[in-house]
């Protein structure tokens, strides 16, 4: 009889089953859609963050002021605002970029061939005329305005262990022609290959230059304070007002390896023995999905790295606090007597334990000792999860008592059913609808929790929409208009407690079919 | 041959929750819902147990099944011989538990003990309702007691449960094992908990109204199936009901229950054709006449009154505010008011507990 043998199916293909069942049910309900396609939505986003970003990134983002962030402009808004017509710079990084030109320089004269516009406007009064030498260029088109941040050199040096790199120098020197025709030098550095540092706009090296050329009665100190406005702008009132320089810029690097033989150092390059990655990155106003804070991080990063976080700590925090309740409710109300007064003690000490200020103290002697990320995530969501058990473990109990003394269970007794198997079997899964209902609703709260406190100046050290906007309200993104830094993970806070509100209602509706509208 | 149950002046008392000052001061009251009752069950018979509603029969079975708090046990004992395996094993673990090295007094089993001797003896619950649980399938709530007594492969269990499926008609049984409850009609659902309570081929069945449910049809296959089962099986059935047309029926012989006591108990054939007891006399003359016109007429049911609470039960004899026999008999009287009839043996096996019998007996 193989039809008998179908009875009892196999439990995963029942959990799928009465799953995918729930799925179909809550979909009959608006509210219930609307839920589900934004948690989907979170998931969705959840696996592509921890897809795409490192483990490390915590660390990274709390070391602030270090690369990456410090390479990004800070305070952009969004990328996405130029198409609004809003006037933001945009940001342009070049990377894996090929010199145009590179020669080996025996002859003074040489360098005109491949930086024509260096020796016509300066002369070759700072470049080492002997050495091997790389031109690089980019275009930048300043279209709204708007000035920009900074124009970044970043070099990446890559060499087989034979090369001694301390040996090689590289001078570093960028210019940069304007719409106006004005070629003028921003930036210069000179160091030996393995120390290579960034190289920025240097107000010291164009400021001379540039009052010259427009004839400005300012003084060096004062052109100190505006020297990218300065730049890519052109003087007004002698130079104390600037306005935007709009047009096509052209941002040429001309890089001097000397130090040996310029044809040893030709030759290199040439095996492969050594490389040098050569980044330019035109920093704007605007950057990226969501822009940046005031340090340069990238905000999208941030609130991506959100996503999983609130998932999981929302989901375990909810899943911890509502077993245990269901658990020692349910051993409460169906053995009482004395386990029933110790339970319901210990219910009453927790229940009545303001969570807030306990938070806080241990949040503040978690940071005092230096604690951060998730180990020190971990310890606030255990007490949370410890103070919040309480109401569950009432309701529950309550149920468990009325369960207990239904015929079925006195008919599983009189078969000799044993205490576990009564609880287990019986009591339980009677619990299991009105639990994932608390269970869902409960979701957000550990985050919400967590964002208090953030905002309270309790730090974990984790990136979530919490500590995100922590930081906007600590280093004033309010005063400061911006917007971009506070919307998104306020509204995602939003969105995600929403998400779980309705699909708690909906589940709610589901399993308590008074509750249902017609 | 001995009797395979035997309940000894078995009193179960329920307190009522009172008052702070009655507890203050230990005044406590309880409903005697069963108040020393005596009674046996022999191999293979069929023995019932009749009364209205509320007077105990109910909690009786449930006392004998263990299923009411010991402390609300207030007196006497049930004492059970089970099959000398059975027995055996008790005698091992639990020797303080044998009475007479051949019964064994239910409410000293504990712990394995106690699970030995519930295999033996199953319940059919009264209600169909509540007493399967609404969300574990039909195979689930049929197979767990084997599973509880881990008798079985799962091969051979699916085979048990088939079987008792199909000897309640729930045919066929691959259909109605993946039902749930609330996909079967009440009379479905007792025929479910008839069948859970065959598997475990206990000893001695304690049927609470299990027909109660039942259609016609319906009703009488069910009973053919516990008739069949107790001649195949070598089973006892306490048989409990309202019914004392079915009682005559379906048993050997029948006890009847009044507040908490027996008052009558004798043959089938003897209760119904020679009742002593006002209150038997009262039940057979209740039951509805099958010819019709017989039915409108006014027929005289020697009764008055209502049912007394059993926290409040009438000094002497319980019965006698709602006695006719009382009434007409005024030489019984101070016998009535003074003193509470035993349950006495007036005839050989015609047990009956009111005065009038007894003193024209004497
Ligand atoms: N757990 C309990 N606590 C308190 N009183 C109870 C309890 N169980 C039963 N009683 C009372 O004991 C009395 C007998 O109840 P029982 O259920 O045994 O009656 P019954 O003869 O089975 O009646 P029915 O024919 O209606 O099923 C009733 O008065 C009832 O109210
Ligand atoms: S003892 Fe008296 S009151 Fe009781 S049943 Fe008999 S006649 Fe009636
Ligand atoms: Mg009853």
């Amino acid at each position: 009889m193989s039809s008998r043998r179908s009875v009892k199916e196999n439990p995963l293909v029942v959990f799928l089953k009465s799953a995918g069942g729930l799925l179909r049910e809550i979909m009959k309900y608006n509210m219930g859609r609307v839920g589900l396609v934004i948690l989907a939505f979170m998931i969705i986003m959840s696996i592509y963050s921890i897809a795409t970003l490192p483990g490390d990134f915590p660390s990274k983002w709390r070391h602030a002021t270090e690369p990456p962030w410090i390479y990004n402009p800070k305070m952009a808004k969004p990328e996405w605002v130029r198409s609004l017509g809003i006037d933001a710079s945009k940001t342009s990084i070049y990377s894996n970029l090929r010199p145009q030109e590179s020669r080996i320089i025996l002859v003074l004269e040489d360098i005109g061939r491949i930086a024509p516009e260096y020796v016509k406007a300066l002369g070759m009064k700072k470049l080492s005329p002997f050495g091997y030498v790389e031109v690089y260029r980019v275009n930048y088109n300043l279209d709204v305005n708007d000035y920009v941040q900074d124009v970044l050199i970043i070099f990446e040096v890559k060499a087989s262990e034979n090369v001694n790199l301390s040996r090689i120098k590289m001078n570093v020197l960028t210019l940069l022609t304007r719409p106006d025709g004005l070629v003028l030098e921003i930036s210069e550095g000179a160091f030996t290959l393995d120390k290579v540092r960034p190289v920025k706009i240097d107000h010291g090296v164009f400021s001379l230059q540039y009052i010259d050329y427009f004839k400005l009665n300012v003084t060096l100190e004062e052109m100190k304070s505006v020297y990218y406005i300065a730049v890519f702008g052109e003087p007004r009132a002698g130079g104390r007002e600037f306005t935007p320089l709009l047009g096509e810029y052209q941002v040429t690097l001309i890089l001097s390896y000397i130090g040996i033989d310029p044809r040893e150092i030709a030759r290199m390059f040439g095996e492969g023995s050594l490389k040098v990655n050569v980044e330019i990155r035109v920093l704007g106003n605007s950057c990226g999905l969501l822009g940046t804070d005031n340090l340069g991080r990238d905000l999208f990063l941030g609130v991506l790295f959100g996503f999983p976080v609130a998932l999981t700590i929302g989901f375990l925090v909810a899943l911890a606090t509502v077993m245990i309740g269901l658990v020692l409710g349910v051993v409460s109300g169906y053995f009482g007597g004395r386990v029933d007064e110790v339970i319901q003690r210990l219910v009453d000490v927790i229940v009545n334990v303001p969570l807030l200020p306990l938070l806080i103290l241990v949040g503040v002697s978690i940071q005092t000792r230096g604690w951060a990320g998730w180990p020190a995530m971990a310890i606030l969501m255990l007490i949370i999860v410890i103070f919040s058990w309480g109401g569950v473990a009432i309701v529950t109990r309550s149920m468990a008592l009325s369960i207990k003394s239904e015929q079925y269970v006195e008919a599983a007794k009189a078969i000799g059913a044993s205490t576990s198997r009564i609880v287990f079997r019986h009591i339980i899964p009677q619990l299991i609808p009105y639990t994932m209902a608390v269970l869902v609703f409960s979701v957000p709260g550990a985050i919400i929790a967590e964002a208090g406190l953030s905002v309270l100046g309790i730090d974990h050290g984790l990136p979530t929409w919490g500590r995100v906007l922590a930081d906007a309200q600590a280093n004033r993104g309010i005063a400061y208009n911006m917007w971009w830094w506070i919307l998104p993970p306020g509204l995602l806070l939003g969105l995600f407690s929403f998400a779980f509100v309705a699909l708690g209602f909906t589940l709610e509706t589901i399993v308590e079919p008074r509750l249902r509208r017609r | 041959m001995k009797p395979l149950l035997k309940v000894e002046e078995l009193k179960v008392w329920f307190p009522i929750r009172k008052g702070l000052i009655d507890v203050l001061f230990g005044k406590m009251e309880y409903v005697r819902a069963v108040d020393g009752v005596s009674f046996t069950v022999g191999d293979r018979e069929t023995f019932c147990l009749v009364g209205e509603s509320g007077c105990g029969k109910t909690t009786t079975a449930r006392a004998i099944m263990m299923l009411v708090d010991k402390s609300d046990v207030k007196g006497g004992r049930a004492l059970f011989k089970p099959h000398d395996e059975a027995l055996g094993e008790v005698a091992k673990i639990q020797p303080d538990a044998v009475v007479d090295g051949e019964y064994i007094d239910l409410y000293k089993t504990r712990g394995y003990a106690n699970k030995i001797v519930r295999r033996e003896i199953q319940m059919i619950f009264q209600d169909p309702f509540g007493s399967i649980n609404p969300r574990m399938s039909v195979y689930d709530i049929v197979e767990e007691p084997l599973i509880v007594h881990g008798i079985g492969s799962r091969e051979e269990r699916i085979e048990i449960v088939a079987k008792a499926l199909e000897a309640v008609k729930l045919v066929p049984p691959e259909e109605f094992m993946v039902r749930y409850p609330h996909q079967l009609s009440g009379g479905q659902r007792q025929r479910v908990s008839v069948a859970r309570a065959l598997t475990l081929n206990p000893r001695l069945l304690l049927a609470d109204e299990p027909v109660s449910m039942l259609d016609v049809s319906i009703r009488a296959e069910v009973l053919n199936v516990l008739e069949e089962l107790k001649k195949t099986r070598g089973m006892s059935i306490m048989f409990i009901t309202h019914d004392i047309a079915l009682a005559r029926y379906i048993c050997n012989r029948i006890a009847v229950m009044y507040l908490g006591k027996i008052v009558e108990m004798a043959d089938s054939d003897t209760i119904i054709e020679k009742p002593l007891h006002p209150y038997t006399r009262a039940l057979i003359n209740a039951v509805p006449d099958v010819v019709p016109e017989n039915r409108l007429r006014l027929r005289e049911v020697p009764i008055k009154g209502e049912v007394p609470s059993a926290v409040r039960i009438p000094a002497g004899c319980r019965f006698r505010p709602r006695c006719v026999a009382y009434d007409s008999n005024p030489w019984v009287q101070e016998y009535c008011v003074k003193e509470e009839p035993g349950l006495i043996e007036v005839e050989k096996g015609h047990y009956v507990a009111c005065w009038i019998p007894i003193k024209k007996k004497l």
